[in-house]
């Protein structure tokens, strides 16, 4: 404030002038946004209207008994205050000087204490009792400056802490969709781990894997720790969840405020704790995402399996002048085990062939796919049909995994005359009905194709097929099938009885009433194994 | 507290650009304030923070660049921001910073603004 042009003529007008400072003091006081800056300028204002440069502010903490001085140009000053502070409002003290000469400490609204020690004048004058009113009054102003900036300062406090939980929130949401789009498991950790560490303004964080009570892997942000702060950190706050076999657990270190560290709030564990879910949620998400994908992949190889093995099997069976035949093929899932086929053969006999591999799914069809080729091979040249079921074994044995075998039941047929020789591998009889309308079941052969390779002969019997008679090659998909939770089955003999019972049949009729009479049986219960058949009836 | 986070600076043009590289937390928002100020006391008032290896800020490094852009409302400065990851992004944009600073794509695109 300029002194020199300002009329002191009247106690008035100096009143009026004072005022006036004290409203512009207040003004500026009040737009000061620390303390130290607060207190530097209540000095010049008071250094203004008291003429008087040795202005010293000191304040001391609530409950404290050190005062600190936020301005001072006489530090020493602080000797003249009290160590204990009366309650109440201002006080004024006169000192006895020489240096010092006065005292005002006021309370301040956050309940520290202000003081304000005046030194000598710069004219070496002595204070009125005017300016010893004055500096009480200015003093009151600086305690209200003081509350407007505490109350500016917890405002914005405020408004930062409401935004930072408006962040927390909508980072929280946001990681959950981001997460979500990670597909791998480590970046997911990775990217949960750091919001984790964010929104709970921890100082670092860390992932651990566990399996069987060990550690497998951890991952850290910002930096690597070491084991002994993993464990011994007193600041920390975890949360775990178990997926395929591990233990996962986040841990957050460390709760930062400006300066320093400390422990976490309740609200951080509510923030990991939901993070935690969220990353455990995206990781099954992901883990059912990938079964299904891999469930179509699979279900696509199968399909495209179940095309070759469509393939193998014949679509139309050739025609035999003087026999009817008919067969089918009804597959339990996309890829079946069981074949069957007709082939001419070079000679114009007619092998025909049933099979059975143990098991479904691509793992027998490519069995299936070795037997057909091996077996189309074998029957272009010429050949002793138990000698070649020897070989066929053979191949089968090295051909198949161990768990994998292959019954089947062989018959060459001769049209011309009849003659019908056979070697079954180990699988269901096959019926045949001699002139007389009996039913022998055939037997003769070895074991199952493919269980063992130790040069066991098959034997082969032969029979004629005289007009009228009927051959009838099965899977076990018939008299095995059965009823929904029932182990009651159709059995051999129902399907031996049905054998004889229908010979006036067609063998198309007779298989397709042979199948409605299964269906009917089992009650609608899903077919649990494939079902093939082949019918041979002479005619004439 | 062990921290990652490095902090590098130049003048350009006037411009101080402050590039940081790590978690900007208390450790990080401290070592920017530092650093702002040292060229601040000598009269710097365009600054130009790069957050490109920045990926993670927490509120406390948030309450130190509130400081750094309180000090340059005072001298009437200007403070962009470049390179933001879009998790900062909005997290700035919900804390209020865009109010008092800018963003740019880049500390080029910032260079220009500061023109």
């Amino acid at each position: 404030m300029i002194m020199k042009n300002v009329d002191f003529s009247t106690p008035t007008k100096r009143l009026a002038l004072h005022v006036h400072a004290l409203q512009e003091g207040f003004d500026e006081l009040a737009n000061e946004n620390s303390v130290s800056r607060l207190a530097e300028r209540f000095a010049k204002i008071l250094s203004g209207n008291l003429m008087t440069t040795d202005i010293n502010v000191f304040i001391r903490p609530p409950g404290g008994t050190a005062w600190k001085a936020v301005y001072a140009r006489s530090p020493e000053s602080a000797v003249e205050l009290p160590a204990n502070g009366k309650d109440g409002g201002l006080q004024f003290t006169r000192l006895p000087g020489p240096n010092f000469f006065a005292c005002v400490i006021t309370p301040l609204s956050d309940d520290s204490t202000c003081a304000v020690v005046l030194g000598n004048k710069l004219d070496r004058s002595e204070y009125s009792d005017f300016e010893f009113l004055l500096m009480q009054l200015f003093v009151q102003l600086l305690a209200n400056a003081y509350s407007a900036l505490k109350n500016r300062s917890r405002e914005k406090e405020l408004i930062f802490s409401l935004n930072h939980r408006i962040v927390q929130l909508n980072s929280l949401i946001d990681t959950g969709i981001q997460i979500s789009r990670l597909e791998k498991d480590k970046p997911l950790l990775l990217l949960g781990l750091e919001r984790a560490v964010a929104i709970t303004n921890a100082s670092r964080g860390c992932v651990r894997i566990e399996a069987d009570g060990k550690a497998v892997e951890s991952l850290h942000f910002p930096s690597e720790m070491d084991d002994s702060y993993y464990r011994e950190c007193p600041h920390k706050i975890s949360s775990e969840f178990d997926f395929n076999g591990f233990s996962y657990s986040i841990s957050v270190f460390e709760k930062e405020s400006r300066g320093d560290c400390g422990p976490f709030e309740p609200t951080d564990e509510l923030l990991l704790a939901s993070l935690t879910r969220q990353i455990h949620v995206a990781m099954e998400n992901h883990e059912l995402h990938q079964q299904a994908l891999d469930k179509q992949k699979m279900e696509q190889e199968l399909a495209v399996a179940g095309e070759i093995q469509r393939n193998l099997l014949p679509d139309t069976l050739p025609e035999i002048p003087g026999y009817d035949l008919y067969g089918i093929n009804i597959p339990t899932k996309e890829v079946g085990g069981d074949f069957y086929d007709c082939m001419p053969l070079p000679d114009g006999r007619f092998a025909l062939i049933i099979a059975d591999v143990s098991g479904k799914g691509i793992p027998a069809s490519l069995l299936v796919n070795s037997f057909h080729a091996a077996l189309h091979s074998f029957f272009e040249n010429d050949f002793d049909l138990s000698g070649m079921v020897q070989k066929l074994n053979r191949v089968i044995f090295h051909a198949s995994p161990m768990n994998k075998f292959i019954t089947a039941f062989f018959a060459v047929l001769d049209p011309a005359t009849g003659e019908l020789e056979y070697v079954s591998a180990g699988h269901n009889p096959a019926f045949i009905s001699t002139p007389e309308e009996k039913i022998v079941q055939l037997h003769t052969g070895g074991v199952i194709l493919g269980m063992m390779n130790m040069e066991l002969p098959f034997g082969s019997e032969k029979m004629t097929l005289e007009p009228g008679q009927r051959f009838f090659l099965y899977t076990d998909g018939i008299p095995e099938a059965s009823k929904l939770d029932d182990d009651i089955m159709y059995e051999d003999e129902t399907l031996e009885q049905f054998f004889k019972d229908h010979y006036q049949l067609s063998p198309k009729d007779f298989v397709t009433r042979l199948l409605d009479e299964v269906f009917e049986f089992t009650e609608g219960a899903p077919q649990s194994d494939d079902i093939t058949a082949l019918y041979v009836k002479r005619m004439s | 507290m062990n921290n990652d986070f490095k902090l590098k600076s130049e003048l350009v043009n006037d411009s101080l650009v402050m590039k940081a590289s790590g978690y900007v937390n208390n450790v990080g928002g401290e070592t920017i304030v530092k650093e702002f100020e040292k060229h601040f006391n000598n009269g710097t008032t365009n600054v130009i923070i790069d957050l490109a290896d920045s990926k993670v800020v927490n509120s406390i490094g948030i309450s130190y660049l509130l400081e750094i852009i309180e000090k340059l409302m005072e001298k009437k400065g200007k403070l962009i921001f470049t390179n933001l990851d879009s998790a900062i992004d909005k997290s700035f944009s919900i804390m209020g910073i865009f109010h008092f600073a800018e963003k740019a794509p880049s500390v080029d695109a910032a260079l220009k603004m500061m023109e």
